[in-house]
């Protein structure tokens, strides 16, 4: 009976071990594989996408569902506006929901608070609606106007189709729309140029805390699209 | 057999199996506190969350705007003009003549010279054209030019009165017109070499075979993008 007794107490303590140094070890690999999926965010599901991704990929949906939104929007009023996608490196400039002219993006830059903003929730309720051209500035004039005075001696000058030429080998245009949202085109992107061709405008403060998308287009596209476009425009953006 | 006697407490051992009993019990708890701690960590909700409800939520949100995406887009292909319509851009002094997004004909023009042309301090004329979407209101074979103020004023001449039959030219804006509205027209022209180049009083000039092709294309109603 005894030594009956004292077995059973051995074979539980030993059972009791096992189960605590099983539980243990198996604590740990969970922990380790946790830690490793959790440093590589990489969480799966049953697509065998990581939720990273799909999070993003409902993001990008929800932006390019606003653009085509918006760009329905646009359509309904006779402005010429202007659609914006860096993601297929487009920047077309349209009418009544006719582009007129397309225009492809060589490079572009996008500042910090832009694409931190892509992992807020406001960001759906900021691109909602199209944003609005507040301000405008450009180192060409908005109309090549030329004057003419009439005196009795005029005549066309030997050099007439020179001077209906312009001249013109770099532009720099800032475009401030409403909340916040800063254009800055030009051929090459120069963070020097840019900066202080922001923080001189008169209200360079406010601009240089905006979000700001730097577009490297050819310069008969950005001469047209400055060209086209009139305070009160609207902009759409997918990025 | 003394081993036996050296145990002082055989009575611990009367109840034998229900010591083993609270032992299993103790350890089964212990397993549980280990084991939940796995459950409840937030690596395990993730994927709980993402393996079976959630994902197919997911994939429904992903198709949904999909969906969504897809119709959007088709009915912004509901704005393209059904009939052909002219593209002109001021800025490189083009065009094109487009049926939805297909190009029937494109080339040079000529638009607004943007000279601003003073007589006097009263009488002053900015020469440019346009922009935005316009529609034909007119479609004139062998047009007549009416010969305005500014035309005189230009050439240095005197200017003849209203109603003066002078003011009236034939020849000078092609064989064809379409006008957009208050009095400006895209017309055809015998300077055909000032193509490509911002000359125009505010018209729209095209090459003579270009505006017939136009002229065929576009009827009253017909859209006239300009920017």
């Amino acid at each position: 009976m005894g030594l009956k007794c004292l077995a059973t107490s051995y074979i539980s303590k030993l059972i009791l071990c096992s189960l605590i140094i099983a539980s243990l070890s198996c604590k740990a690999k969970h922990d380790e594989d946790h830690a490793t999926k959790k440093d590589k965010n990489i969480v799966p599901n049953s697509t065998g996408m990581p939720l990273d991704t799909i999070n993003a990929k409902i993001t990008n949906l929800n932006i390019e569902r606003l653009f085509w939104e918006n760009r329905i929007k646009m359509a309904q009023d006779k402005s010429i506006d202007l659609a914006l996608d860096l993601i297929d490196s487009m920047v077309t400039l349209e009418i009544k929901g006719v582009r007129i002219r397309p225009c492809k993006i060589s490079d572009y830059l996008i500042s910090g608070n832009l694409l931190d903003l892509k992992q807020e929730p406001e960001l759906l309720t900021w691109l909602e609606n199209p944003f609005i051209l507040q301000n405008q500035w450009a180192d060409i004039p908005k109309e090549p106007i030329k004057i003419r005075y009439i005196t009795s001696d005029d005549t066309m000058p030997d050099n007439y189709f020179e001077l209906l030429k312009e001249n013109i080998e770099d532009i720099n245009i800032v475009l401030h729309y409403n909340r916040n949202l800063i254009l800055h085109i030009c051929q090459e992107i120069n963070h020097v140029v840019s900066d202080s061709l922001i923080q001189n405008n008169s209200q360079g403060e406010l601009l240089g805390s905006g979000y700001r998308i730097t577009l490297s287009v050819n310069i008969n596209d950005a001469k047209a699209i400055y060209r086209a476009l009139s305070s009160g425009s609207e902009l759409i953006l997918r990025y | 057999m003394n081993i036996f006697k050296r145990i002082p407490i055989p009575i611990r051992y009367k109840h034998p199996l229900s010591i083993t009993m609270i032992l299993v019990i103790l350890s089964f708890i212990l397993i549980l506190f280990l084991f939940s701690t796995y459950l409840i960590s937030p690596g395990y909700a993730l994927i709980a969350a993402n393996t079976t409800p959630n994902s197919s939520h997911n994939n429904q949100i992903i198709s949904s705007l999909k969906e969504q995406i897809l119709q959007l887009r088709e009915s912004y292909k509901s704005f393209l003009p059904r009939k052909p319509y002219l593209i002109v851009n001021t800025s490189d002094n083009q065009f094109a003549l487009m049926e939805k997004t297909k190009i029937l004909q494109e080339g040079k023009c000529s638009t607004g010279s943007y000279i601003l042309l003073k007589a006097t301090e009263e009488r002053e004329w900015l020469f440019k054209t346009p922009r935005g979407m316009f529609q034909v209101n007119v479609k004139l074979r062998n047009p007549v030019w009416y010969k305005p103020d500014w035309a005189y004023i230009e050439e240095g001449v005197p200017i003849p009165s209203p109603y003066s039959p002078k003011r009236y030219q034939e020849g000078v804006l092609g064989d064809y017109a379409l006008g957009f509205g208050k009095g400006y027209l895209v017309h055809g022209t015998v300077y055909k070499r000032l193509l490509g180049y911002p000359v125009t009083h505010g018209c729209v000039r095209l090459d003579d075979e270009d505006m017939r092709e136009v002229f065929v294309q576009l009827n009253h109603g017909s859209k006239i993008f300009i920017y």
